[in-house]
């Protein structure tokens, strides 16, 4: 399915959901909450069977479910890992999802993972180099897919336009989605020193499928994307900016990755994207919770107990 | 101007661990940006903090400096191959098994690791396939691992030196199972572990390979089946 770039604005706008951590797996099993959609990395549970594939699939009978990827590393000069791309498809599959996202950058070299989004020089080599990848991509999984763009600590060398046009000419070429991360736009902005409402109106908006916001960490020399924190009223207030501006309602995602509070504080900021959608005449009032699963179900995944239990609640996701 | 590959290596160059750190760079003519700590920070720490979560007991038979001094030895030779975290410290054990450390420590990894693998092994549990449990794995030690992790592996008091067998898996509800093993229970694991093995063969077999052994066979497949190691 080749998708015009008019499509990707008609994408489902599933509303305001939530990351899918292990923090929250107890929760999640007996939640009320009205959770709308929930967002994984897909990464947590692609090389994993046992209890992390039993809870995504109990999650993907409750919820709409979209993948976001850390490690496809888009923008490598290593050839596309193969098993990677099979494991995402399987995931997709599974989880039924209806569009899957990964940052425009890079993550491995030679064979060998950061495990850290490291940002690609804004050239005319990295660009199509990329917008190669992605149509590689697009021919082996069949699914809308959306880029995001990253935060980044240091202007890289090699620069031989702007972010934002380093993004239209991706996207165009490659005629792909794109997830923007509000918040991303807010750190680089104070990291870099630009306006990050004229940055905005200057991206493909007709593109955005999806949209990230979260907190992160001011660090006084620089702000750190670390996904902690409530997210800052500066942050709310241009996510409303590109919100007004798109005269859309967009599938938004809260984003916690550190120090995660309890699920009823996640699902409050998501709650609060979803009133700013509202407010603006863009979206429906949030649909009420699924009907309960029978305690049968949930019983079944209570994850193993044994010396080492809680070194595993560690592990992924 | 720099091309994409020359970037992508020097990046690695200034950010995995290296015996000497760089301080300097073709990327910039100056010294090196400041806010380069912000990504080697984060690539470190990243797979830092996955060995420390993998080799919980492991690490707290070193003191912080000696753990992170083996943890850094280790990246410099085995930088992360694999996408996924855990998976990518697939070559610590044998990296420690190179180490002048105590042999028990090396067997201590060795069990954390393969009690992590069970735990996420992708394999499908599905009771009354009539196979050997999918995830099962069978590790020999030469000292008493199973209880002295049981006691939380204390760094006074070393386990027993003396040899033991133990079978990792996962059950259908995926709870993680650890077992002491006999011959006999090894005997029936393997051989169903064959496809389209035979109950009726079992007694052959055993003849052939524990003579010495008259405990019932059907007892120990029982026991076996009920542990759902035999599914």
């Amino acid at each position: 399915m080749t998708m015009p770039s008019s499509d990707y604005q008609s994408l489902p706008a599933l509303g305001a959901g939530i990351g899918l951590r292990k923090e929250h797996f107890a929760a999640l099993k007996k939640t009320e909450l009205p959770v709308q959609w929930l967002e994984i990395v897909p990464e947590n549970f692609m090389n994993f069977g046992g209890f992390p594939e039993a809870m995504l699939d109990f999650c993907a009978s409750r919820w709409p479910i979209i993948s976001h990827g850390v490690n496809l590393s888009i923008g490598s000069l290593d050839p596309l890992n193969e098993e990677y791309v099979e494991r995402l498809k399987a995931v997709l599959a599974r989880t039924q999802a209806a569009w899957y996202s990964d940052h425009l950058c890079f993550t491995s070299a030679g064979g060998e993972y950061f495990h850290d989004l490291l940002p690609l020089p804004f050239s005319h080599e990295a660009a199509d180099h990329v917008v190669k990848r992605v149509k590689q991509l697009k021919n082996k999984i069949n699914r809308p897919f959306l880029l995001e763009n990253p935060s980044y600590y240091i202007q890289m060398p090699g620069a031989q336009m702007s972010e934002a046009d380093f993004f239209n000419t991706i996207l165009e070429a490659a005629d792909c989605g794109m997830l923007l991360d509000v918040n991303n736009v807010y750190v680089n902005s104070k990291n870099h020193g630009f306006d990050p409402k004229e940055f905005i109106t200057q991206l493909p908006l007709h593109r955005v499928a999806q949209i990230h916001i979260a907190g992160h960490k001011d660090f006084g020399d620089v702000i750190i994307d670390t996904h902690e924190g409530p997210i800052i009223d500066p942050v709310w207030d241009l996510y409303r900016f590109t919100i007004e501006r798109m005269g859309r309602s967009v599938s938004t995602l809260i984003e916690w990755d550190t120090n995660i509070p309890a699920l009823d504080k996640v699902v409050a900021e998501a709650l609060q994207a979803q009133r700013i959608m509202e407010q603006l005449g863009l979206a429906a009032p949030v649909q009420p919770v699924r009907t309960h699963l029978e305690n049968k179900t949930i019983d079944a995944l209570i994850p193993s107990h044994s010396p080492l239990a809680e070194r595993r609640e560690a592990v992924s996701v | 101007m720099v091309s994409l590959q020359a970037y992508q290596q020097e990046l690695k160059k200034l950010l995995f661990f290296h015996e000497k750190e760089p301080t300097k760079s073709f990327l910039w003519k100056e010294a090196l940006p400041d806010r380069l700590h912000v990504y080697r920070n984060n690539t470190r720490s990243n797979w830092s903090n996955t060995v420390d979560h993998d080799f919980p007991l492991t690490k707290k038979q070193f003191s912080d400096e000696e753990w992170e001094t083996l943890r850094t030895r280790y990246f410099i030779k085995h930088p992360p191959q694999h996408w996924e975290l855990n998976s990518a410290m697939v070559s610590f054990v044998p990296f420690l098994k190179l180490q002048k450390i105590k042999p028990y420590i090396k067997e201590l990894a060795d069990f954390e690791w393969h009690d992590l693998k069970i735990f996420i092994d992708r394999a499908n549990v599905k009771k009354g396939a009539g196979v050997t449990n999918p995830t099962a794995l069978i590790r020999a030690y030469q000292h008493q691992i199973f209880y002295w992790v049981e006691a939380d592996a204390p760094i006074e008091k070393p386990p027993l030196q003396k040899p033991e067998v133990l079978v990792f898996y996962r059950d259908s509800k995926n709870t993680s199972h650890i077992l002491e093993a006999d011959p006999l229970m090894i005997l029936l694991m393997e051989h169903f572990r064959k496809p389209h093995a035979r109950w009726e063969d079992l007694e052959a077999i055993r003849l052939k390979l524990l003579p010495e052994n008259t405990v019932a066979l059907a007892t120990v497949a029982d026991r076996l089946k009920k542990a759902e190691l035999i599914l």
